[in-house]
Protein backbone atom coordinates (compact mmCIF):
# COMPACT_ATOMS: atom_id res chain seq x y z
CA UNK A 1 0.00 0.00 0.00
CA UNK A 2 3.32 2.37 0.91
CA UNK A 3 4.25 2.36 -2.85
CA UNK A 4 1.16 2.41 -4.07
CA UNK A 5 0.78 5.82 -2.22
CA UNK A 6 4.01 7.10 -2.85
CA UNK A 7 2.76 6.61 -6.71
CA UNK A 8 -0.09 8.61 -6.42
CA UNK A 9 -0.46 11.48 -8.55
CA UNK A 10 -1.62 13.87 -5.45
CA UNK A 11 -2.45 17.15 -6.16
CA UNK A 12 0.01 17.29 -9.08
CA UNK A 13 -1.39 20.05 -11.19
CA UNK A 14 -2.55 22.61 -8.30
CA UNK A 15 -2.28 25.46 -10.37
CA UNK A 16 -5.29 24.66 -12.41
CA UNK A 17 -8.49 27.03 -10.67
CA UNK A 18 -11.47 24.67 -10.79
CA UNK A 19 -14.03 26.32 -8.22
CA UNK A 20 -13.44 29.91 -8.36
CA UNK A 21 -13.49 31.62 -11.63
CA UNK A 22 -10.04 34.11 -11.18
CA UNK A 23 -11.43 36.22 -14.38
CA UNK A 24 -14.92 36.68 -13.02
CA UNK A 25 -13.72 39.81 -10.90
CA UNK A 26 -12.11 41.32 -14.05
CA UNK A 27 -15.86 40.77 -15.74
CA UNK A 28 -17.91 42.12 -12.76
CA UNK A 29 -15.47 45.09 -13.08
CA UNK A 30 -16.18 45.73 -16.78
CA UNK A 31 -19.90 45.46 -16.47
CA UNK A 32 -19.45 48.23 -14.19
CA UNK A 33 -18.29 50.56 -16.22
CA UNK A 34 -14.17 49.72 -15.81
CA UNK A 35 -12.94 49.46 -19.43
CA UNK A 36 -9.49 48.85 -18.46
CA UNK A 37 -10.59 45.48 -16.82
CA UNK A 38 -10.87 44.17 -20.70
CA UNK A 39 -7.45 45.16 -21.37
CA UNK A 40 -6.35 43.01 -18.50
CA UNK A 41 -8.72 39.99 -19.96
CA UNK A 42 -6.62 41.02 -23.48
CA UNK A 43 -3.44 40.36 -21.45
CA UNK A 44 -4.13 37.45 -20.23
CA UNK A 45 -5.52 35.05 -22.82
CA UNK A 46 -4.24 36.01 -25.91
CA UNK A 47 -1.44 33.92 -26.09
CA UNK A 48 -4.41 30.57 -24.92
CA UNK A 49 -6.98 31.94 -27.44
CA UNK A 50 -4.37 32.54 -30.32
CA UNK A 51 -2.61 28.80 -29.84
CA UNK A 52 -6.45 27.44 -30.02
CA UNK A 53 -7.42 29.60 -33.06
CA UNK A 54 -4.10 28.25 -34.26
CA UNK A 55 -5.47 24.79 -34.34
CA UNK A 56 -8.25 25.32 -36.68
CA UNK A 57 -6.51 28.50 -38.75
CA UNK A 58 -3.21 27.51 -40.30
CA UNK A 59 -2.05 30.74 -40.89
CA UNK A 60 -0.52 32.62 -37.73
CA UNK A 61 -1.22 35.80 -39.18
CA UNK A 62 -4.44 34.45 -39.83
CA UNK A 63 -4.72 33.15 -36.19
CA UNK A 64 -3.77 36.97 -34.74
CA UNK A 65 -6.57 38.31 -36.89
CA UNK A 66 -9.57 35.88 -35.91
CA UNK A 67 -8.40 36.43 -32.39
CA UNK A 68 -8.56 40.10 -32.08
CA UNK A 69 -12.06 39.89 -33.85
CA UNK A 70 -12.86 37.23 -31.28
CA UNK A 71 -11.65 39.86 -28.63
CA UNK A 72 -14.04 42.54 -30.33
CA UNK A 73 -16.87 40.39 -30.26
CA UNK A 74 -16.03 40.00 -26.77
CA UNK A 75 -15.85 43.27 -25.79
CA UNK A 76 -19.32 43.91 -27.71
CA UNK A 77 -20.99 40.91 -25.21
CA UNK A 78 -18.78 40.76 -22.04
CA UNK A 79 -21.87 43.50 -20.64
CA UNK A 80 -23.95 40.58 -20.91
CA UNK A 81 -22.23 38.02 -19.65
CA UNK A 82 -24.11 36.04 -16.76
CA UNK A 83 -21.42 33.48 -15.49
CA UNK A 84 -23.20 30.35 -16.51
CA UNK A 85 -19.83 29.37 -17.92
CA UNK A 86 -16.29 30.64 -16.64
CA UNK A 87 -15.28 33.54 -18.29
CA UNK A 88 -12.44 31.66 -20.48
CA UNK A 89 -14.11 29.30 -21.57
CA UNK A 90 -16.88 32.13 -22.85
CA UNK A 91 -14.05 33.53 -24.55
CA UNK A 92 -12.63 30.65 -26.03
CA UNK A 93 -15.92 29.57 -27.21
CA UNK A 94 -16.39 32.95 -29.05
CA UNK A 95 -12.75 32.18 -30.64
CA UNK A 96 -13.69 28.88 -31.72
CA UNK A 97 -17.27 30.46 -33.21
CA UNK A 98 -14.58 33.15 -35.06
CA UNK A 99 -12.46 30.44 -35.71
CA UNK A 100 -15.22 27.83 -37.83
CA UNK A 101 -16.29 31.10 -39.11
CA UNK A 102 -13.52 32.21 -40.94
CA UNK A 103 -12.81 28.82 -42.21
CA UNK A 104 -16.43 29.25 -44.09
CA UNK A 105 -15.55 32.90 -44.94
CA UNK A 106 -11.97 31.51 -46.57
CA UNK A 107 -12.87 28.04 -47.43
CA UNK A 108 -11.71 28.20 -51.14
CA UNK A 109 -8.04 29.84 -50.00
CA UNK A 110 -7.50 26.51 -47.42
CA UNK A 111 -6.00 23.41 -48.85
CA UNK A 112 -9.16 20.00 -48.46
CA UNK A 113 -7.39 19.07 -45.38
CA UNK A 114 -7.47 22.30 -43.71
CA UNK A 115 -10.76 23.22 -44.32
CA UNK A 116 -13.84 23.53 -41.62
CA UNK A 117 -13.36 19.87 -40.24
CA UNK A 118 -9.78 20.30 -39.06
CA UNK A 119 -10.18 20.57 -36.03
CA UNK A 120 -12.16 17.98 -35.76
CA UNK A 121 -11.88 15.31 -38.15
CA UNK A 122 -8.79 12.41 -38.60
CA UNK A 123 -6.36 14.71 -40.69
CA UNK A 124 -2.94 13.17 -40.43
CA UNK A 125 -0.46 16.28 -41.73
CA UNK A 126 2.13 14.16 -43.68
CA UNK A 127 3.97 17.93 -44.26
CA UNK A 128 4.19 18.01 -40.25
CA UNK A 129 5.75 14.65 -39.72
CA UNK A 130 8.01 14.20 -42.41
CA UNK A 131 10.62 16.15 -40.32
CA UNK A 132 10.39 13.34 -38.25
CA UNK A 133 10.27 14.61 -34.82
CA UNK A 134 8.48 13.52 -31.77
CA UNK A 135 5.83 16.45 -31.51
CA UNK A 136 5.11 15.70 -34.92
CA UNK A 137 4.73 12.59 -34.51
CA UNK A 138 2.44 12.63 -31.67
CA UNK A 139 0.40 15.47 -33.65
CA UNK A 140 -0.33 13.26 -36.15
CA UNK A 141 -1.07 10.43 -33.97
CA UNK A 142 -3.68 13.31 -32.27
CA UNK A 143 -5.17 13.72 -35.88
CA UNK A 144 -6.25 10.15 -35.69
CA UNK A 145 -8.67 11.08 -33.06
CA UNK A 146 -12.39 10.75 -33.52
CA UNK A 147 -13.81 14.47 -32.93
CA UNK A 148 -15.29 14.87 -29.56
CA UNK A 149 -12.27 12.65 -28.24
CA UNK A 150 -9.53 14.95 -30.09
CA UNK A 151 -11.15 17.82 -29.24
CA UNK A 152 -11.29 17.25 -25.45
CA UNK A 153 -7.52 16.11 -25.27
CA UNK A 154 -6.57 19.28 -26.82
CA UNK A 155 -8.30 21.07 -25.00
CA UNK A 156 -7.57 19.45 -21.96
CA UNK A 157 -3.42 18.90 -22.20
CA UNK A 158 -2.75 22.33 -24.88
CA UNK A 159 -5.09 24.62 -23.39
CA UNK A 160 -4.75 23.75 -19.97
CA UNK A 161 -8.37 23.97 -19.34
CA UNK A 162 -10.30 22.29 -16.17
CA UNK A 163 -12.71 19.04 -17.20
CA UNK A 164 -15.35 21.70 -16.44
CA UNK A 165 -14.00 23.89 -18.79
CA UNK A 166 -13.61 21.41 -21.16
CA UNK A 167 -17.06 20.41 -20.73
CA UNK A 168 -18.14 23.83 -21.01
CA UNK A 169 -16.64 24.15 -25.08
CA UNK A 170 -17.23 20.28 -25.96
CA UNK A 171 -21.24 21.23 -24.99
CA UNK A 172 -21.06 17.30 -22.67
CA UNK A 173 -20.97 17.25 -18.98
CA UNK A 174 -17.87 16.63 -17.13
CA UNK A 175 -17.89 13.32 -16.29
CA UNK A 176 -18.33 12.87 -19.76
CA UNK A 177 -15.17 15.07 -21.01
CA UNK A 178 -12.83 12.77 -18.13
CA UNK A 179 -14.90 9.72 -20.24
CA UNK A 180 -13.68 11.38 -23.39
CA UNK A 181 -10.74 12.25 -22.30
CA UNK A 182 -9.99 8.78 -20.88
CA UNK A 183 -10.83 6.82 -24.03
CA UNK A 184 -8.47 9.94 -26.50
CA UNK A 185 -5.62 8.84 -24.07
CA UNK A 186 -6.35 5.31 -24.61
CA UNK A 187 -6.43 5.49 -28.40
CA UNK A 188 -3.68 7.62 -28.77
CA UNK A 189 -1.34 5.28 -26.72
CA UNK A 190 -2.87 2.48 -29.26
CA UNK A 191 -1.35 4.61 -32.02
CA UNK A 192 1.88 5.30 -30.64
CA UNK A 193 2.14 1.85 -29.83
CA UNK A 194 1.12 0.32 -33.10
CA UNK A 195 3.60 2.84 -34.62
CA UNK A 196 6.19 2.26 -32.54
CA UNK A 197 5.91 -1.63 -33.61
CA UNK A 198 5.96 -0.50 -37.11
CA UNK B 1 -17.56 23.64 -30.51
CA UNK B 2 -19.46 20.45 -31.32
CA UNK B 3 -22.00 20.48 -34.00
CA UNK B 4 -23.71 17.43 -33.46
CA UNK B 5 -24.30 17.20 -29.27
CA UNK B 6 -25.88 13.88 -29.96
CA UNK B 7 -22.69 11.96 -31.44
CA UNK B 8 -21.37 9.32 -29.92
CA UNK B 9 -18.12 10.35 -27.69
CA UNK B 10 -16.72 7.36 -27.94
CA UNK B 11 -16.03 3.58 -28.67
CA UNK B 12 -17.69 2.03 -25.65
CA UNK B 13 -20.95 3.94 -23.76
CA UNK B 14 -20.06 5.57 -20.60
CA UNK B 15 -21.56 4.76 -17.08
CA UNK B 16 -23.54 7.85 -15.57
CA UNK B 17 -20.90 8.72 -13.84
CA UNK B 18 -17.88 6.95 -15.57
CA UNK B 19 -15.97 3.42 -14.55
CA UNK B 20 -13.47 3.38 -12.38
CA UNK B 21 -11.70 2.73 -15.34
CA UNK B 22 -12.68 5.58 -17.69
CA UNK B 23 -12.02 7.90 -14.68
CA UNK B 24 -8.49 6.70 -14.19
CA UNK B 25 -7.17 8.79 -16.69
CA UNK B 26 -8.62 11.92 -15.37
CA UNK B 27 -7.33 10.72 -11.87
CA UNK B 28 -3.85 10.42 -12.68
CA UNK B 29 -4.11 14.11 -14.97
CA UNK B 30 -5.93 15.56 -12.53
CA UNK B 31 -7.30 13.85 -8.99
CA UNK B 32 -8.30 17.30 -7.26
CA UNK B 33 -11.58 17.31 -10.13
CA UNK B 34 -12.50 14.34 -9.19
CA UNK B 35 -15.57 13.90 -6.77
CA UNK B 36 -14.06 12.72 -3.39
CA UNK B 37 -16.42 9.08 -3.95
CA UNK B 38 -14.74 8.70 -7.36
CA UNK B 39 -11.51 8.99 -6.06
CA UNK B 40 -12.08 6.87 -3.38
CA UNK B 41 -13.62 4.21 -5.94
CA UNK B 42 -10.38 4.22 -8.18
CA UNK B 43 -7.79 4.46 -5.16
CA UNK B 44 -9.27 1.27 -3.34
CA UNK B 45 -9.60 -0.05 -7.55
CA UNK B 46 -5.42 0.78 -7.58
CA UNK B 47 -4.85 -0.46 -3.87
CA UNK B 48 -6.06 -4.11 -4.78
CA UNK B 49 -5.30 -4.25 -8.89
CA UNK B 50 -1.93 -4.46 -9.98
CA UNK B 51 -3.10 -4.35 -13.62
CA UNK B 52 -5.15 -0.97 -12.71
CA UNK B 53 -1.54 -0.11 -11.49
CA UNK B 54 0.16 -0.91 -14.56
CA UNK B 55 -2.36 0.98 -16.43
CA UNK B 56 -1.96 4.38 -14.39
CA UNK B 57 1.64 4.08 -15.09
CA UNK B 58 0.99 3.81 -19.16
CA UNK B 59 -1.52 6.84 -19.36
CA UNK B 60 1.16 8.33 -17.26
CA UNK B 61 3.49 8.16 -19.48
CA UNK B 62 1.66 9.08 -22.64
CA UNK B 63 0.13 12.23 -20.67
CA UNK B 64 4.26 13.25 -19.95
CA UNK B 65 4.76 12.89 -23.73
CA UNK B 66 1.73 14.91 -24.47
CA UNK B 67 2.37 17.68 -21.46
CA UNK B 68 5.90 17.90 -22.48
CA UNK B 69 4.87 18.69 -26.36
CA UNK B 70 2.52 21.19 -25.60
CA UNK B 71 5.37 22.80 -23.46
CA UNK B 72 7.78 22.91 -25.93
CA UNK B 73 5.27 24.38 -28.20
CA UNK B 74 4.52 26.97 -25.97
CA UNK B 75 8.15 28.04 -24.86
CA UNK B 76 9.05 28.24 -28.54
CA UNK B 77 6.99 30.69 -29.38
CA UNK B 78 7.21 29.92 -33.20
CA UNK B 79 5.04 32.06 -35.36
CA UNK B 80 3.71 34.14 -32.37
CA UNK B 81 2.15 37.61 -33.21
CA UNK B 82 3.69 40.48 -31.23
CA UNK B 83 1.56 40.81 -28.21
CA UNK B 84 1.76 44.00 -27.30
CA UNK B 85 0.82 45.00 -30.68
CA UNK B 86 -1.89 42.16 -30.83
CA UNK B 87 -3.59 44.32 -27.19
CA UNK B 88 -2.72 47.75 -28.77
CA UNK B 89 -4.71 46.67 -31.96
CA UNK B 90 -7.69 45.30 -30.18
CA UNK B 91 -7.76 48.06 -27.53
CA UNK B 92 -8.19 50.79 -31.22
CA UNK B 93 -10.46 48.40 -32.89
CA UNK B 94 -13.52 48.42 -29.67
CA UNK B 95 -15.03 51.34 -28.05
CA UNK B 96 -13.66 53.53 -25.52
CA UNK B 97 -16.90 53.29 -23.51
CA UNK B 98 -18.19 50.11 -22.20
CA UNK B 99 -21.18 48.85 -23.50
CA UNK B 100 -24.37 47.98 -22.20
CA UNK B 101 -26.82 45.59 -22.43
CA UNK B 102 -30.31 47.00 -24.33
CA UNK B 103 -31.75 45.77 -20.76
CA UNK B 104 -29.54 47.68 -19.03
CA UNK B 105 -29.46 50.71 -21.46
CA UNK B 106 -33.37 50.93 -20.45
CA UNK B 107 -32.96 50.14 -16.70
CA UNK B 108 -34.10 53.81 -16.13
CA UNK B 109 -37.20 52.93 -17.86
CA UNK B 110 -38.90 51.21 -14.69
CA UNK B 111 -38.21 54.23 -12.31
CA UNK B 112 -39.81 56.66 -14.96
CA UNK B 113 -42.80 54.88 -15.42
CA UNK B 114 -43.09 54.79 -11.91
CA UNK B 115 -43.09 57.96 -10.90
CA UNK B 116 -44.76 59.24 -14.28
CA UNK B 117 -47.79 56.50 -13.17
CA UNK B 118 -47.85 58.20 -9.83
CA UNK B 119 -47.48 61.48 -10.60
CA UNK B 120 -51.16 61.16 -13.37
CA UNK B 121 -52.73 59.40 -10.22
CA UNK B 122 -51.79 62.21 -7.79
CA UNK B 123 -53.10 64.90 -10.17
CA UNK B 124 -56.17 62.82 -11.19
CA UNK B 125 -57.10 62.70 -7.46
CA UNK B 126 -56.25 66.43 -6.96
CA UNK B 127 -58.28 67.61 -9.52
CA UNK B 128 -61.76 65.67 -7.90
CA UNK B 129 -62.55 68.24 -5.80
CA UNK B 130 -64.29 66.55 -2.26
CA UNK B 131 -64.93 70.07 -1.14
CA UNK B 132 -65.69 73.31 -2.36
CA UNK B 133 -65.54 76.85 -1.43
CA UNK B 134 -68.44 78.58 -1.98
CA UNK B 135 -71.33 77.42 -2.82
CA UNK B 136 -72.63 74.17 -0.95
CA UNK B 137 -72.99 71.27 -3.05
CA UNK B 138 -75.35 68.30 -2.38
CA UNK B 139 -76.20 65.50 -4.06
CA UNK B 140 -79.70 64.34 -4.56
CA UNK B 141 -78.97 60.45 -6.06
CA UNK B 142 -82.50 60.69 -9.02
CA UNK B 143 -83.36 57.45 -6.86
CA UNK B 144 -84.23 59.49 -3.66
CA UNK B 145 -86.29 61.55 -5.93
CA UNK B 146 -87.94 58.67 -7.65
CA UNK B 147 -88.69 57.02 -4.45
CA UNK B 148 -89.95 60.01 -2.73
CA UNK B 149 -92.29 60.93 -5.69
CA UNK B 150 -91.46 64.17 -5.99
CA UNK B 151 -90.24 65.57 -9.54
CA UNK B 152 -86.55 66.12 -10.07
CA UNK B 153 -85.34 69.47 -9.41
CA UNK B 154 -84.74 71.73 -12.10
CA UNK B 155 -81.50 72.97 -13.03
CA UNK B 156 -81.81 76.47 -11.67
CA UNK B 157 -84.66 75.70 -8.70
CA UNK B 158 -83.57 75.30 -5.22
CA UNK B 159 -85.58 74.62 -1.86
CA UNK B 160 -85.29 77.20 0.09
CA UNK B 161 -87.08 76.88 4.11
CA UNK B 162 -89.13 80.10 4.46
CA UNK B 163 -91.68 80.50 7.13
CA UNK B 164 -91.72 77.15 8.10
CA UNK B 165 -92.30 75.81 4.67
CA UNK B 166 -89.99 74.35 1.75
CA UNK B 167 -90.31 76.66 -1.35
CA UNK B 168 -88.39 76.33 -4.33
CA UNK B 169 -87.33 79.42 -6.09
CA UNK B 170 -86.30 79.74 -9.65
CA UNK B 171 -82.93 81.14 -9.51
CA UNK B 172 -82.55 81.42 -13.75
CA UNK B 173 -85.35 83.84 -13.58
CA UNK B 174 -82.12 86.39 -12.88
CA UNK B 175 -83.77 89.06 -10.23
CA UNK B 176 -86.21 87.34 -8.53
CA UNK B 177 -87.53 90.28 -6.87
CA UNK B 178 -87.32 92.16 -10.38
CA UNK B 179 -88.84 89.43 -12.74
CA UNK B 180 -92.35 90.60 -13.49
CA UNK B 181 -93.22 86.60 -13.12
CA UNK B 182 -92.23 86.70 -9.84
CA UNK B 183 -95.31 85.84 -8.14
CA UNK B 184 -97.08 84.42 -11.04
CA UNK B 185 -97.60 80.25 -10.73
CA UNK B 186 -95.81 79.74 -13.43
CA UNK B 187 -95.39 76.00 -14.26
CA UNK B 188 -91.87 74.67 -12.82
CA UNK B 189 -89.32 73.82 -15.06
CA UNK B 190 -88.19 70.26 -14.31
CA UNK B 191 -84.76 69.34 -15.97
CA UNK B 192 -83.22 66.61 -14.53
CA UNK B 193 -79.89 66.94 -12.56
CA UNK B 194 -78.12 65.22 -10.41
CA UNK B 195 -77.64 67.83 -7.99
CA UNK B 196 -79.07 71.40 -7.09
CA UNK B 197 -77.61 74.88 -5.54
CA UNK B 198 -78.18 76.15 -2.36
CA UNK B 199 -77.34 79.36 -2.22
CA UNK B 200 -74.73 80.17 -0.07
CA UNK B 201 -75.28 81.39 3.54
CA UNK B 202 -73.32 84.71 2.61
CA UNK B 203 -75.28 85.61 -0.40
CA UNK B 204 -78.19 85.97 2.08
CA UNK B 205 -77.43 89.44 2.75
CA UNK B 206 -79.30 90.95 -0.14
CA UNK B 207 -82.17 90.00 2.26
CA UNK B 208 -81.52 92.72 4.33
CA UNK B 209 -80.98 95.10 1.79
CA UNK B 210 -84.80 94.72 0.44
CA UNK B 211 -86.77 97.90 0.80
CA UNK B 212 -90.83 97.81 1.91
CA UNK B 213 -91.85 97.40 -1.28
CA UNK B 214 -90.13 94.01 -2.02
CA UNK B 215 -90.77 92.53 1.00
CA UNK B 216 -94.60 93.19 0.49
CA UNK B 217 -94.27 91.32 -3.22
CA UNK B 218 -92.43 88.68 -1.70
CA UNK B 219 -95.65 88.44 1.01
CA UNK B 220 -97.66 87.93 -1.70
CA UNK B 221 -95.66 85.36 -3.49
CA UNK B 222 -95.69 83.44 -0.60
CA UNK B 223 -98.85 83.18 0.81
CA UNK B 224 -99.78 82.86 -2.68
CA UNK B 225 -97.54 79.78 -2.92
CA UNK B 226 -98.91 78.77 0.32
CA UNK B 227 -102.38 79.11 -0.69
Amino acid sequence: MDAFVAGLPVLERPTRVTSEDPDRELAERFQSGERAAFDLLVRRHQKGMWRLVRRYVKSDADAADVTQLAFVRAFRGLAAFRGTASVRSWLYRIAINCALSWLRDHRREQPAELAEDALTEANPAPARISAGDDRAWLRAAIDQLPPKQKLVLELRVFDDLSFREVAELADCSENTAKVNFHYAVKRLRDILGADHES
Amino acid sequence: MSRDPGEPIGPAPAAPGGSSDELLTAYVDGVSELSPADRRRIEARLAGDPAARAEQAAVRTVLDQLRSSATTDRASGAGEPDWAAMERSIRRAVSTEVPRPWWRRWKWLAPAATFATATTVMVLMWSRPTTVDGPVVISHPVTDRTTRDTPPAPDAVVPLWLDGDEVDVDLSAGDLLGDPGFGDDEPERTTATDEVRLLPATDLAWVDQLDDAALERAERWLAGKKG
